[in-house]
């Protein structure tokens, strides 16, 4: 196990460092002095510009632009005359923020968004799911599928605004969304996320239930169950212990997709809740053309993907004794 | 100086023309359907110091106490006065931040008047030296005395090229170069403040500016925060860019800021009304949550439930989803404050290419400015221009020009058939550039039907969003037709007429995208710029402005309005000189 999580980093560091450079030359391989001109502002001249170009090292070669980026990530790194100490993802071109301290510090609001939603949506999707699978046919089937195509096809920019209108606006019954730390105060946590929560489960419950139902089904005819039943195992042991672990392959597979990109920011539901994170910031920085902060995110967003895909194949090994580590 | 296609960007423009924006969110706030008309600017500049004393006039119902929130989608961009330049970012800092001077708006009437200084300025050459003398008893928060040595450091640090970010006017003039950190790099990295020659402090409350030519505008520049006092003990540099909380001098100052999540101002306790003829001290304090978008704002604004209903919008305009169900509620339309702008949005028409008038003044005639107005909200969206410049400016007024302030705002295709095929130049071929967005694009179709009612042949040309202002501002931009948008940053018509109508400052990435040159005007402009009174200059201005539509270089179409929101327990809503809500005018009706 430990050679295997050994190899499966050491490969999630090469694609972070191409996943990086790739990056780098998308945002930062234009001719330089367009790179200067976003943080030029209103009196830029030829002296700023060109003032600019050299406190960023724009005047350097792109690679070794690179390789000045990535050591500051583990070493620091001099930006004009002010210090970025590690792990330096430069600084913002619009109010002179270090990206680093910004993305960190907008992560606390992302994670919380996204860990709620999955504990939710995996609670009831994959609960529902597995209900409409033991009742395969039946009017319980119909309508939790029912409910999974409604619910699949709604939009959060609907849901957000509706949910805002029921539940906030006309009736008070719910604070409007906003973000405390889970350490602050553990409770208004919960409830100030309740609502972006509820618009984001809505959503994936009914997808995860589909999948459940489905890889259930596919599951509950194989051969490995029909053995256990006739050694006269129970129905609750046949889909808990047998079947239920089997069915969960393919749920576990884009369950680690979707959290890593809820980790890189719910944008639409972060911009309708107006909650102050990392999908949030993406946007701003796009709208702004802050690269360095761009940059940022992107890479914030490659490491929880690569992150999650790790702990995925792990995971597949701990349900599935079928699947083997090596 | 600005243009202001992207939103977001430096608005700095006086609402002059204030038709119905310094009403209180009470009732009499939002235009009908119809909108209202444009009014002739009333800007004045208080020169014998008459109008400069505290305390401001209160506005009508005004109530004390409470906190009033301020809804924005992100944090102010700058704090730092020689970094500040847009519009959220500028109303904001003049709370906290005073200049030497700034604007008092009264209804319709707007005065620069002194803010620090005891008038707008003295001059006894011409314009070529400004003398400024601060106010008894003004303080920052910590009760220490403004000095006029902390306004020439500030003036002075506005030189680094740190300070790219702000306005240029200033350290332009004093150095007479556009390339100014080149002529003094600033303090820090000179080790020295501007000379004596430049900017002269005699004693702790005088402060002479000296230029090598006539600069009558300086009373206008001297309300951007570049005058905002900055004791060179205090200055925190980069961290100054996030927290300006030791330089305090308005009513309110910093108590505490969350970067990218909250602001909340308190009162200065050191904030001496006597001394102030603009600002209030109505609310305890003000806090600014960062991060709720359009749709968001409006919303919240309209429930008023909970705390929201002492909030309000800061630059965020209603909702264009929202703008309709708003406007019909009379309830929810009390609570939006209708602003006119000082900004003019226009076609300009490449003269470089479409150099014959007649095949200009015909596309003037044929231009569908109702259909183009209704595309982006009809009424709500702007009233008609028929003007380059603003009716914000000082000294605009509505001229009569035949043929083209009488055309009707649907056009008039046939007139532009005939007047085409009068000058043999029936069918003629026109390049339409428009930003590939879908407001923008609804917008060209409704244009290119209009010009082809007329008999042109209009070939549709989008452009990338991000390319627009780079492709448009070239000078050989193989367009003939585009949109294109500019607010001044002071109501006079110099950084609007010497920018825009220049034929001198033609080139790739001016702002004289029509490419006019016409000699005549050019040596009108330079007579003009050198008149030193600012209401002589501004009606000379408005003559010039007849001058260059006799010329139809641009096809104006909509003087641009804004409509902002309180919530239902805030008063006073009002415009400001930026475009936007006039913060420190609010308060707490219960």
């Amino acid at each position: 196990m430990l050679a295997f999580l050994v190899r499966r980093v050491l490969g999630g560091i090469v694609i972070l460092a191409i996943i990086s450079l790739i990056t780098f030359l998308l945002f930062f391989a234009v001719p330089g002095s367009e790179v200067a001109a976003l943080s030029c502002g209103k009196a830029c001249t030829p002296a700023i510009m060109e003032e600019i170009r050299h406190s960023l090292g724009l005047d350097k070669p792109v690679l070794v632009q690179y390789a000045i980026f990535m050591g500051g990530i583990f070493g620091g790194r001099q930006i004009g005359d002010t210090y970025c100490s590690a792990p330096c993802l430069g600084y913002s071109f619009v109010n002179r923020q270090p990206v680093f301290q910004t993305v960190a510090d907008r992560l606390p609001v992302t994670l919380s968004l996204a860990i709620g939603a999955v504990v939710l949506f995996l609670l009831f999707g994959v609960g529902l799911g597995m209900w409409a699978a033991l009742r395969k046919g039946k009017l319980a089937d119909k309508l939790a599928m029912g409910f999974a195509v409604i619910g699949g096809s709604m939009q959060i920019f609907v849901l957000a605004p509706f949910f805002l209108y029921i539940f906030v606006y006309s009736t008070d019954l719910l604070p409007r969304p906003t973000y405390v730390s889970f350490w602050d105060n553990p409770l208004q946590w919960a409830t100030g996320l309740l609502l972006p929560w509820l618009c984001l489960s809505i959503i994936f419950v009914a997808y995860y239930a589909r999948l459940t139902r489905s890889s259930m089904v596919d599951v509950l005819n194989e051969d490995f169950v029909r053995t256990v039943r006739a050694k006269g195992l129970g129905t609750r042991q046949v889909y808990v212990k047998h079947a239920f672990r089997g069915a969960m392959i393919p749920v576990v597979t884009i369950l680690g997709l979707d959290v890593a990109t809820l980790f890189a920011g719910a944008i639409i539901t972060e911009q309708s809740f107006g909650l102050v994170g990392v999908g949030q910031l993406a946007v701003n920085s796009v709208l702004n053309s802050d690269l360095p902060m761009m940059m940022g995110v992107v890479l914030l967003a490659a490491t929880a993907v690569v992150v999650c895909n790790i702990i995925v194949d792990v995971v597949y090994a701990a349900i599935d004794p079928r699947i083997k580590v090596s | 100086m600005k243009r202001t296609k992207l939103v977001g960007t430096t608005v700095v423009a006086v609402t002059a023309a204030l038709v119905a924006a310094g009403c209180s969110a009470g009732g009499q706030n939002a235009g009908g359907p119809a909108g209202p008309k444009v009014a002739e600017a009333k800007v004045s500049v208080d020169k014998d110091g008459s109008q400069s004393k505290g305390p401001a006039k209160d506005v009508e119902g005004f109530r004390k106490g409470g906190n009033i929130n301020i809804l924005w989608r992100q944090d102010l961009t700058h704090y730092d006065p020689a970094n500040t330049n847009s519009s959220p970012d500028m109303t904001t800092s003049e709370m906290i931040l005073r200049r030497l001077t700034m604007y008092k708006i009264d209804g319709d009437k707007t005065t620069l008047v002194g803010d620090l200084a005891t008038d707008t300025g003295q001059s006894t050459d011409g314009g070529k030296s400004w003398k400024y003398t601060l106010k008894d008893g003004v303080k920052y928060a910590d009760g220490t005395k403004i000095s006029s040595k902390d306004v020439k450091y500030a003036v002075s640090r506005a030189f680094s090229t740190k300070y790219a970010q702000g306005f240029p006017y200033i350290q332009t003039w004093l150095a007479d170069s556009d390339d100014f950190s080149k002529v003094y790099a600033g303090p820090y990295e000179t080790g020295k403040q501007l000379g004596d020659d430049k900017v002269e402090t005699p004693d702790d409350k005088t402060i002479i500016f000296k230029f090598s030519k006539p600069r009558p505008d300086f009373p206008f520049a001297a309300a951007l925060p570049t005058t905002v006092p900055v004791p060179e003990a205090k200055d925190t540099k980069e961290a100054m860019d996030q927290d300006v909380s030791a330089i305090a001098t308005g009513p309110y100052k910093v108590a505490a800021h969350e970067v990218d999540k909250s602001l909340k101002l308190v009162r200065n306790e050191n904030w001496d009304p006597a001394t102030d003829p603009i600002r209030h001290q109505y609310a305890d304090s003000y806090t600014y949550q960062f991060g709720p978008q359009i749709t968001e704002v409006t919303d919240r604004l309209s429930a008023s439930a909970g705390d929201d209903k002492n909030s309000s919008s800061i630059y965020s305009a209603v909702a264009p989803e929202r703008l309709s169900q708003v406007m019909q509620d009379p309830k929810l339309k009390a609570q939006v404050i209708d602003l006119p702008t000082s900004q003019v949005n226009v076609y300009s028409i490449n003269m470089d290419r479409v150099k014959d008038i007649n095949v200009r003044k015909a596309l003037l005639v044929a231009f569908p400015k109702e259909a183009a107005r209704t595309t982006q909200g009809g009424p709500y969206y702007g009233d008609y221009a028929t003007t380059v410049g603003s009716p914000a400016l000082l000294g605009w007024q509505k001229y009569d020009l035949p043929g083209v302030t009488d055309v009707d705002p649907k056009g008039d295709p046939e007139k532009a058939k005939k007047m085409l095929a009068d000058a043999g130049k029936s069918g003629y071929e026109i390049s339409l550039g428009y930003t590939q967005t879908p407001s923008a694009e609804k917008e060209a179709l409704v244009v290119a039907d209009g010009l082809e009612k007329a008999g042109f042949k209009v070939n549709k040309l989008p452009i990338q969003s991000k390319a627009y202002l780079n492709t448009r501002d070239k000078k050989d931009n193989n367009l003939d037709l585009y949109w294109s948008a500019w607010a001044p940053d002071w109501p006079t018509g110099v950084t609007v007429y010497g920018e825009l109508y220049d034929g001198r400052k033609i080139g790739d990435g001016r702002p004289n995208n029509s490419h006019i040159n016409d000699p005549a005007i050019n040596a009108e402009l330079d007579r003009i710029m050198q008149i030193n009174d600012p209401a002589e200059q501004g009606a000379e201005f408005n003559k010039l402005d007849k001058k260059i539509m006799e010329q139809v270089p641009q096809i104006p179409y909509v003087y641009q309005r804004r409509q902002v929101m309180v919530g239902a327990n805030v008063g006073g809503g009002s415009g400001d000189v930026h475009n936007v809500m006039n913060i420190n005018n609010l308060f707490l009706k219960s």
